[in-house]
């Protein structure tokens, strides 16, 4: 052939070379068809769609209507418990028992495809003996907060936080519907997609009950191949009466975010010295766009029973997958002199 | 903005996620191992959609994490269970030149990605320089020194 002809030409070495390769190369090339013949699973197509699922749409949206929307909500709950959300629009603040309280479920089970999902509302009771037999607060708490969300009268006559406390609730309780629900929904779009399988847990746990704060935990786990896990945690600030993040906490000129992601690093850096297995996304080099950012704005964390903090990481938010859910505490010493 | 970018990130994977297995696969050999790197990659990749910082690298951009997953993978997986070779068994029917097969398997990673990229995914030089950060005479060189050595041992 053509390239025969341009050997017993060849004067040089780089003709020679380039014959050599253009040999190796046609034969690197007859195996291009088979390597794109390599069978891709059908799961992982389901597996990215999965992962991507969500992308583009705007999150933060309808939070604005939120609050006016809480009122609608409340009134579809089923009345278990409900009695005690709305018992405490006319009781001060303190004195009262946060709960968690499973108000729906919803369950599903085929062969490739089950759903376990509890999703809770936080409820708070009084408990400073006040309130009347709980027969005559069903009925009358029912109709009282059909009334103050038609016409605000029972909000005049609370307390300033007992008021925003309510308001709370309502936001938070709101809040884990929306988020559960539109889990929900994307599974059942894929399940009646029917394509691979995949799954949906949704849990929830009090991590933190003091006199101060309380923390509702939920729990997330979307299967499809290996999963992924996530969390939302949402804590309430007893005394004011108002939802907590980590700004709420701290001095804005103390640097606490910085301070706080550096701690948390530090404690990376080590659990990595001290066992070659573990992988955080600190120090890259390769990709370091791919390192930890830091604590966000809205990072999920709550205060354990030393009043430590303790971050709560989504699987891949800190590490690679492998690594699982992450979680850091940092000590209350390191925090201490930056609370506001 | 910052929907846009994961909107885009999103359509990307979508529309690759083919070649990134059949990437992966080539590394790992095994089907479920393959599948976790990709995933992996991708959550990566939605994850830090927004520290994009210019769109028409995403593509690349996204390769680059895909083998850097890769690559962590099997630094792991080496680690745990020694080396991946011994438990690697040639698919059978996807490659029927075995002796360069079994050459290309004994090619250090990058040098197999290079092989890859270039012959079996047909990705110009200045691409492939752009996955690895490096530039266009370093993969050059790479890819003369690459062959030149697959020569050597299949001759």
């Amino acid at each position: 052939m053509g390239n025969e002809k341009n050997v017993k030409n060849a004067k040089d070495m780089m003709v020679e070379e380039q014959r050599d390769f253009t040999q190796l190369e046609n034969r690197i090339m007859a195996g291009r068809e088979a390597y794109q013949r390599i069978p891709v699973p059908d799961e992982m197509e389901r597996r990215i769609r999965h992962v991507t699922a969500g992308a583009g749409r705007a999150h933060g949206l309808r939070i604005a209507v939120a609050a006016a929307a809480a009122a609608a909500v409340l009134v579809v709950l089923p009345n278990t418990g409900a009695d005690m959300a709305y018992a405490m629009g006319n009781l001060p603040v303190v004195g009262k028992l946060f709960q968690a309280v499973t108000f729906r479920d919803y369950q599903f089970e085929s062969d490739r495809f089950n759903a376990n999902v509890e999703i809770p509302q936080i409820v708070v009771e009084d408990v400073a003996g006040e309130k009347p037999e709980s027969g005559a607060v069903q009925s009358e708490t029912t109709g009282q907060e059909k009334e103050s969300s038609d016409s605000g009268k029972t909000q005049e006559e609370a307390p300033e936080e007992s008021k925003r406390l309510q308001e709370t609730i309502e936001q938070v309780n709101f809040d884990i519907d929306k988020v559960t629900d539109q889990l929900v929904e994307e599974f059942k779009e894929s399940a009646e997609l029917g394509e691979s399988y995949g799954s949906l847990e949704i849990h929830h746990e009090t991590v933190t009950d003091n006199e101060r704060y309380f923390t509702l935990k939920l729990s997330i786990y979307r299967g499809a191949g290996s999963g992924m896990e996530s969390y939302k945690l949402y804590t309430i600030d007893k005394h004011s009466g108002l939802q907590v993040q980590l700004r709420d906490l701290f001095r804005e000129d103390s640097g606490y975010r910085e301070i706080l992601s550096e701690e948390i690093r530090d404690q990376m850096r080590a659990l990595m010295a001290e066992d070659e297995m573990k992988a955080y996304w600190v120090d890259q080099t390769d990709l370091p766009e791919l390192n930890w950012e830091g604590l966000k704005e809205d990072q999920n964390f709550y205060f354990d029973a030393d009043g430590n903090l303790v971050f709560v990481f989504d699987e891949y938010e800190v590490a690679p997958g492998y690594m699982g859910a992450q979680e850091f505490t940092v000590e209350k010493a390191v925090f201490e002199g930056m609370l506001r | 903005m910052r929907n846009g970018k994961e909107a885009l990130v999103r359509s990307i994977l979508l529309e690759n996620y083919e070649s990134y297995y059949r990437l992966a696969f080539s590394y790992v050999h095994q089907e479920a191992d393959a599948m976790d790197i990709v995933q992996e990659g991708a959550c990566k990749a939605m994850a830090k959609a927004r520290s994009l910082r210019e769109e028409r690298f995403a593509g690349t951009w996204i390769y680059r994490i895909m083998i850097n997953t890769a690559k962590d993978y099997l630094k792991k997986y080496e680690k745990e269970r020694g080396t991946l070779r011994e438990d690697m068994a040639v698919s059978p029917g996807t490659e029927t030149d075995l002796e360069l097969q079994e050459a290309l398997d004994r090619l250090p990673m990058q040098e197999k990605t290079l092989i890859i990229l270039r012959f079996y995914e047909d990705k110009p030089l200045s691409e492939i320089a752009e996955i690895l950060q490096e530039n266009l005479s370093t993969v050059k060189s790479r890819l003369y020194r690459t062959l030149e050595k697959l020569r050597r041992e299949l001759s």
